[in-house]
């Protein structure tokens, strides 16, 4: 190849920090692990050190490592010992930061444009002037504009340190909704509360109890790389997997049964299912009458519950609430009775009238509302067997089983809230939800059942950033903000359509960028400043996280490298130029010792000197339980039942869930006929969004390129190695083209994000969808960008 | 001395050796990366080379050496110029072998441990004897004490050992179980018989070199006579890579299929194709006839056919082994190239064997062919000429 | 005796490439090689399938020396510089190698790399155990099973590092090692059985 380009470019992500609060009480025993023995030889080497860090949390992993630095550079990185083996983690990324961290994607020095925006024209400047620069430009556009017209926001690698402060002091804004991976959890929030709909409340290391976990949009053993083997640990004991993905994944090469369902078409694969576990009485008749709200009245006309509602109290709160009082029909008796009536016999299905007033069950409503979705129905519109659907809804409802959602696939169409509440409907039927060996939610990326809750930097009261109505997606559609500073390349990643996103990004008076590599949208800002990487640290200390049940310290492994800093010292720095720096840590040592100093008994006796002598993690106290207690059936939902109908989805038709074809990449869109390929994106283990784009010992064993079906590409006479150019209405890429056989015809598949240097300068993002879907708003997590909703056509490049 | 500097043969070939010792100089260093050869294809032209002109020398010396034990009287005539060719031949295939060394400056590790289990060992063994002999040899048939009897004793030495060294240049590859193409009982027969039929059509080609400059006459019946004895063995090449052929096909085994694709469709297929038809099929077809081998233009013709044919077939004997590793799944094999040093994973992979001679590497060889050339032309100069 | 081995569980295997990376910095590989690769058997394009969609089907396969009880690299090599050592390993004696690539043609399974050029490293340093010996151009290498940390009792990094588990490392002479156990599995199987070289290093498919 002449040419070579390279993969691309949407990558969204601070993946929520929202945890799943289940902090266990601790008990006892913090693990500590045998560092000494290490750290004994590594004195022995002469001239070698040791230094611990934890990294890439942005996958979500937190894998610990053990550095060895010889000659003051990083010369080997291990996985940190630990007496849990679950916790003795690091992957190929990981790996390549011996070389990535010295890497020519590196940002050396501050550096302020010259030239056009994305000319790559910069000149050197001094810290001082970038931080005066910064400071000048804030201030003016805060003055101008409001407090809250400036726009800061952290993602990917550049942040995650010590928490931002920089938004707070200033008083600006700091990124509202996130528009990715909550799709689903919009979808399955509502059934399980006080479950927020994302992460499981249980943990994988439970899976072997499940005789089925069915892997929906998720590519387990790329995106939670060091937790594949709770996947495998639960198939060596016997746990079958079923892996829904349109492309034959790596995981869907793992799992034992592969469903190829055409892309966004989940929702009415589970409502396929839904309608024969129905028809077929697969359902949990008893789960469902106990726990459920299905038995519950409604009126026909309307889809209302029939319910008193009454004024009470939250009894951990204490603040005023709604009391509803739900009616069922009690055959015994032949009336309808509160659902909190002892002894009554519940019907599941029927017509009854209550005050002379017609009603039904909602049971009798799912019937009628899961009509449509016939076996037939299911198999044309996912473009699989019925036999298909038909099979994996009997091991399903046989259970126990699990849903284990990722956040790719239909996470990235219109219609993802659909897919989040069939999952939440199909577990309350099937009594898939509550007791051992069954749940849903993600599972892949939160492991531990414990959550610490780490000290604070106390800022002056009401200090905080700006309200933040609204995610990136619609203030890249807007003119609220006039400035902007990212640590990391949020543009290209937490936005589609990126040529709307560079109109706006030429509409703000200023914007900074902070990273750590040339990524992708450092050609478009005004000034770039070098932010250094996890293993770097001025301080002893560079930040410290709850994660996999560890408090996490990142420990100085070497000084900052060329003229970095860590984003800490640049908030502090900018605030400094702005007279604010006082209400900053002085150094990460203060600051480390501030998130330290909590009353959690999980983190008792927690400092700063234990954790260095640990090798930057302590274990949490008494959290040496991985599998979360049983979920159970009293739930914080309006009943204290599983809720699968949507009362407040009613004006959306959502009460049940109901199909709605994704908003663009649906097989009868006319559309079609100029861009015939639905494109679809999503994270492999070579790069965490465009993260490790520049690791040469990456890109030794993979370079980014689109891939195509054999098959599709043979009909455009292109071949294996082709440099092409991919293009709808919305703009156009270029890259390679592989042919595999793993992807489905009929779409494109590329692992997202990279730098657009090796896009042979072009951002993936050019093509893909930015139609939000209204409901969304309605939505606890709001509207999610449609990424994968996205038709395109790829031609040879230069044609 | 004077009169071999006007010759502009060896002035020409003297300068291309020169410019090919100046690119070994650059070989050595900046490493064998300036060459082709990668970790899929780790002998290139160099080996290649090797093997032709341990088939060339071997065959001008088992002529040579026939002529003594069989008493075969009119090919002594001849048994010098023969045993010249010989002499510069292996020579040459040495200096294939040093220069295809990545560490030359160990080799005295050949010496103080010599692994005897390993075919190189024996080539090495083998080629020294045979260097030897040739040096005897000559010896002995140029000196002024020259003595008939001594060099038909050194001439019942010499045929083995011209057998055998071309047998252990062969084992070098038909032993490498990891090869299939090479990995055959046939294959030191197929060496032995290109080696006739490559040395003796070089043998010719020299004769009507050094007839045509009027160092050496040659008479037509022994060229033609030789023609003969060429197109026996031309036969005998053939009918032996036909046996290796049918037994690789015949029963469709995987790594047989992967060969034969490989040979007959594949990359090597212009070799194979080449020396079946240019190098076996046309040279005995037109020297089969008594008429043809008549004509000292048709004996030419044929003759360097068939030289060209064999080293086709060093050729694909070499690369069809090299063509399809045994396991085969992406990305391949790492290449190591300077390339694959530079550049990212489309740089750094291959799925199958992948190889093409570099411009100093192309260099080296004419330099090496060029020392081959100068070499004995020289030499016929100083010993024929008396 | 001592016949100190590494078993690979292709079940197990998820393809990372982290055992690929682990190595490299282990041994301080140069750029532009890998002693140890992952492969998508049968495949033209890593991550690929085997098959016509949607009837697919994928393997990988990490491949590094094979350790053979019966190495044909160490027959060929003229020098001795290639040898079986007491603990069962393959290993390479760099002062030895005249760079024929003898060995490199008698492996059937492409595990040797040759460094063709002056080694080049991304870092411009060396990196990984400072233990290892340094190779330069003109001399054979590859997977000399840790070496370094194996002689110390330590499991190659390959192993520490997998984060499937796919890899259990130990002695086949120990009937009670984790190897041994893994290698009496029905479905455990060497590369290449037929061509008799009895590889240490072993499949689980």
């Amino acid at each position: 190849m002449e040419q070579r380009i390279t993969g691309a470019a949407i990558s969204r992500r601070g993946f929520l920090r929202a945890s799943a609060a289940l902090g266990a009480a601790g008990l006892a025993g913090a693990g500590l692990t045998g560092l000494t023995a290490a750290g004994a030889r590594a004195d022995e080497g002469g001239g070698e050190t040791l230094g611990y860090t934890y990294h890439n949390e942005h996958c979500l992993c937190n894998c610990m490592l053990q550095c060895t630095v010889r000659d003051d550079r990083l010369a080997m990185i291990q996985p940190r010992p630990n007496d849990d083996h679950r916790f003795q983690n690091v992957c190929l990324k990981g790996i390549s930061e011996v070389q990535n961290i010295y890497g020519d994607a590196r940002i050396q020095y501050p550096l302020r444009r010259t030239g056009e925006r994305g000319s790559g024209q910069f000149e050197r400047i001094t810290w001082e002037e970038a931080f005066q620069t910064i400071a000048e430009n804030f201030k003016a556009i805060q003055d101008k504009y409001g407090k809250e017209a400036l726009w800061i926001q952290f993602s990917t690698e550049a942040s995650q340190r010590f928490p931002p402060l920089l938004a707070s002091v200033l008083g600006a804004q700091a990124g509202g909704m996130n528009g990715y991976d909550m799709g689903q959890g919009n979808g399955q929030i509502m059934a399980f509360a006080p479950w927020i709909g994302m992460f499981a409340q249980n943990t994988m290391w439970e899976w072997p109890e499940a005789a089925v976990v069915i892997l929906a949009n998720t590519n387990l053993v790329e995106t939670s790389l060091t937790w594949s083997r709770g996947m495998l640990d639960a198939q060596e004991a016997g746990t079958k997997f079923i892996c829904l993905d349109p492309r034959f994944s790596p995981t869907a090469g793992k799992a034992d049964q592969w469903v190829n369902l055409r892309a966004g078409t989940d929702p009415a694969f589970f409502l396929g299912m839904t309608k024969y576990i129905l028809d077929e009485g697969l359902f949990d008749r008893e789960h469902v009458l106990a726990h459920t709200a299905l038995p519950f009245l409604i009126d026909p006309e309307t889809g209302a519950c029939l319910a008193d509602v009454a004024a009470g109290t939250d009894p951990k709160t204490g603040e005023p609430t709604e009391v509803k009082t739900f009616y069922l029909w009690d055959e015994a008796t032949g009336a309808a009775v509160p659902h909190t009536a002892e002894g009554a016999t519940p019907a599941l299905e029927g017509e009854f009238t209550v005050d002379g007033k017609r009603y039904i069950t909602q049971f009798t409503r799912l019937r009628k509302d899961m009509e449509p979705y016939t076996l037939e129905w299911t198999a044309a519109t996912c473009d699989i067997p019925a036999e298909v659907v038909a099979d994996v809804a009997e091991q399903y409802a046989a259970g126990p089983s699990i849903i284990d959602n990722g956040v790719g696939g239909i996470d990235k169409f219109g219609n993802n809230d659909v897919a989040g509440h069939c999952y939440a409907l199909i577990a309350s039927l099937t009594g898939n939800y509550g007791k051992r060996g069954t749940g849903c939610g993600i599972y892949g990326y939160h492991v531990t059942p414990y959550e610490a809750h780490l000290g604070a930097w106390k800022l002056p009261e009401g200090m905080a950033p700006a309200p933040s109505p609204q995610g990136f997606y619609d203030i890249v559609k807007g003119d609220t903000i006039h400035g902007a500073m990212f640590f990391g390349d949020i543009p290209t990643q937490k936005a589609a359509n990126w040529n709307k996103t560079l109109e706006w990004l030429d509409s703000l008076d200023f914007v900074c960028l902070a990273d750590i590599y040339h990524s992708s949208v450092t050609d478009f800002v005004d000034m770039v400043l070098p932010v250094c990487s996890k293993f770097e640290c001025a301080d002893a200390v560079g930040g410290i996280k709850c994660a996999n049940a560890h408090i996490l310290a990142n420990l100085k492994v070497l000084d900052p490298l060329f003229e970095s800093k860590s984003d800490f010292y640049i908030e502090k720095g900018i605030a400094e130029a702005m007279g604010l720096g006082d209400l900053f840590p002085a150094d990460g040592e203060e600051y480390a010792r501030a998130l330290l100093d909590t009353d959690d008994p999980q983190m008792a006796g927690f400092t700063l000197e234990r954790l260095q002598e640990a090798g930057g993690a302590l274990r949490l106290i008494g959290s040496e339980d991985l599998i979360a207690p049983e979920v159970g059936y009293t739930y914080g939902t309006a009943s204290g039942r599983q809720e699968p109908y949507y009362e407040a989805l009613l004006p959306f038709g959502q009460a049940f869930p109901a199909w709605e074809a994704p908003c663009e990449a649906y097989p009868e869109n006319p559309l079609r006929e100029q861009y015939p390929l639905q494109f679809n994106q999503a994270r492999s283990r070579f790069r965490v969004h465009s993260a490790y784009s520049g690791a040469k010992w990456i890109q030794e064993v993979a370079e980014p390129h689109i891939e195509l079906n054999p098959v599709d590409a043979a009909a455009r006479g292109l071949a294996d190695g082709d440099a092409v150019e991919v293009f709808n209405d919305r703009g156009s890429f270029r890259t390679v083209l592989r042919l595999n056989e793993a992807v489905r015809p009929e779409s494109a598949f590329m692992v997202e994000s990279t730098y657009r240097q090796y896009l042979d300068g072009t951002i993936m993002q050019a093509v893909s969808n930015d139609t939000l879907n209204e409901r969304g708003y309605a939505l606890p997590f709001g509207p999610m960008i449609p990424f994968n909703d996205t038709l395109i056509e790829i031609k040879k490049a230069g044609e | 001395m004077t009169s071999l500097m006007k010759n502009p043969l060896v002035v020409g070939s003297g300068v291309l050796a020169l410019v090919g010792a100046g690119v070994y100089a650059y070989q050595l260093m900046f490493g064998l990366g300036v060459t082709g050869m990668n970790n899929s294809t780790s002998w290139g032209l160099y080996l290649t080379c090797f093997m032709f002109f341990v088939g060339l020398s071997a065959g001008g010396l088992i002529v040579a050496s026939s002529a003594s034990i069989f008493g075969i009287k009119k090919y002594k005539a001849v048994a010098l110029p023969a045993v010249i060719l010989s002499l510069t031949c292996i020579c040459c295939a040495g200096v294939c072998v040093l220069v295809d060394l990545g560490g030359i400056q160990r080799i005295w590790r050949m010496v103080t441990g010599l692994n005897f289990m390993s075919p190189l060992a024996w080539d090495m063994i083998v080629i020294t004897c045979y260097l030897v002999i040739n040096l005897l040899y000559l010896y002995f048939m140029c000196s002024k004490k020259a003595d008939p009897a001594k060099v038909a004793v050194v001439s019942r030495f010499a045929l083995p050992v011209a057998i055998l060294v071309h047998s252990v240049t062969a084992w070098i590859f038909g032993l490498e179980v990891a090869r299939e193409a090479w990995h055959t009982a046939i294959l030191a027969p197929i060496f032995v018989a290109s080696a006739l039929d490559s040395g003796l059509a070089l043998l010719v080609l020299a004769l009507f070199g050094l007839r045509s400059r009027g160092v050496f006459q040659t008479a037509d019946e022994l060229i033609t006579s030789l023609a003969g004895l060429l197109c026996t063995c031309i036969a005998v090449d053939a009918y032996f890579i036909g046996c290796e052929i049918l037994t690789t096909a015949y029963n469709g085994t995987e790594g047989g299929m992967a060969v034969i694709d490989t040979l007959l469709f594949g990359g090597t297929a212009p070799f194979f194709w080449f020396e079946v038809i240019c190098g076996l099929a046309v040279p005995f077809c037109l020297l089969v006839f008594a008429k043809n081998r008549r004509n000292m233009k048709v004996v030419g013709v044929a003759s360097a056919l068939v030289v060209a044919g064999v080293f086709c077939k060093r050729c694909w004997l070499m690369f069809t082994g090299f063509a399809v590793p045994n396991i085969v799944g992406a990305n391949g094999i790492t290449l190591g190239t300077t390339a694959a040093q530079a550049g990212g994973a489309a740089d750094m992979w291959a799925l199958m064997g992948v190889y093409a001679p570099t411009v100093p590497e192309v260099m080296l060889t004419v330099g090496i062919f060029a020392l081959g050339v100068c070499a004995f032309t020289v030499l016929c100069q100083k010993l024929l000429r008396k | 005796m001592t016949r100190l081995a590494i078993g690979v569980n292709l079940r197990r295997c998820i393809g990372c490439n982290t055992c690929a990376l682990a190595c490299k910095m282990q041994n301080n590989v140069p750029d532009g090689m890998l002693w140890n690769r992952v492969l998508t058997e049968g495949c033209e394009q890593f991550d690929g399938a085997e098959g016509t969609y949607p009837h697919l089907t994928r393997t990988y396969l990490p491949l590094a020396c094979q350790h053979c009880e019966n190495p044909a690299c160490e027959r060929v090599c003229p020098t001795g510089a290639t040898y079986k050592d007491d603990k069962g390993r393959v290993e390479i004696d760099y002062d030895k190698c005249i760079g024929c690539r003898m060995c490199m043609a008698a492996c059937p399974y492409n595990a040797r790399t040759f460094n063709w050029n002056e080694p080049v490293r991304a870092t411009g340093a060396a990196y990984g155990d400072a233990r290892v010996p340094e190779r330069g151009r003109g001399v054979m290498e590859k997977c000399t099973l840790c070496k370094e940390r194996t002689d110390e009792g330590e499991e190659p990094l390959c192993v520490r590092c997998c984060p499937a588990d796919a890899r259990v490392f130990g002695d086949l002479d120990d009937p009670n090692s984790a190897v041994s156990q893994l290698r009496r599995d029905g479905r455990a199987e060497v590369l290449l059985e037929e061509k008799g070289t009895r590889p240490q290093v072993f499949y689980v498919r």
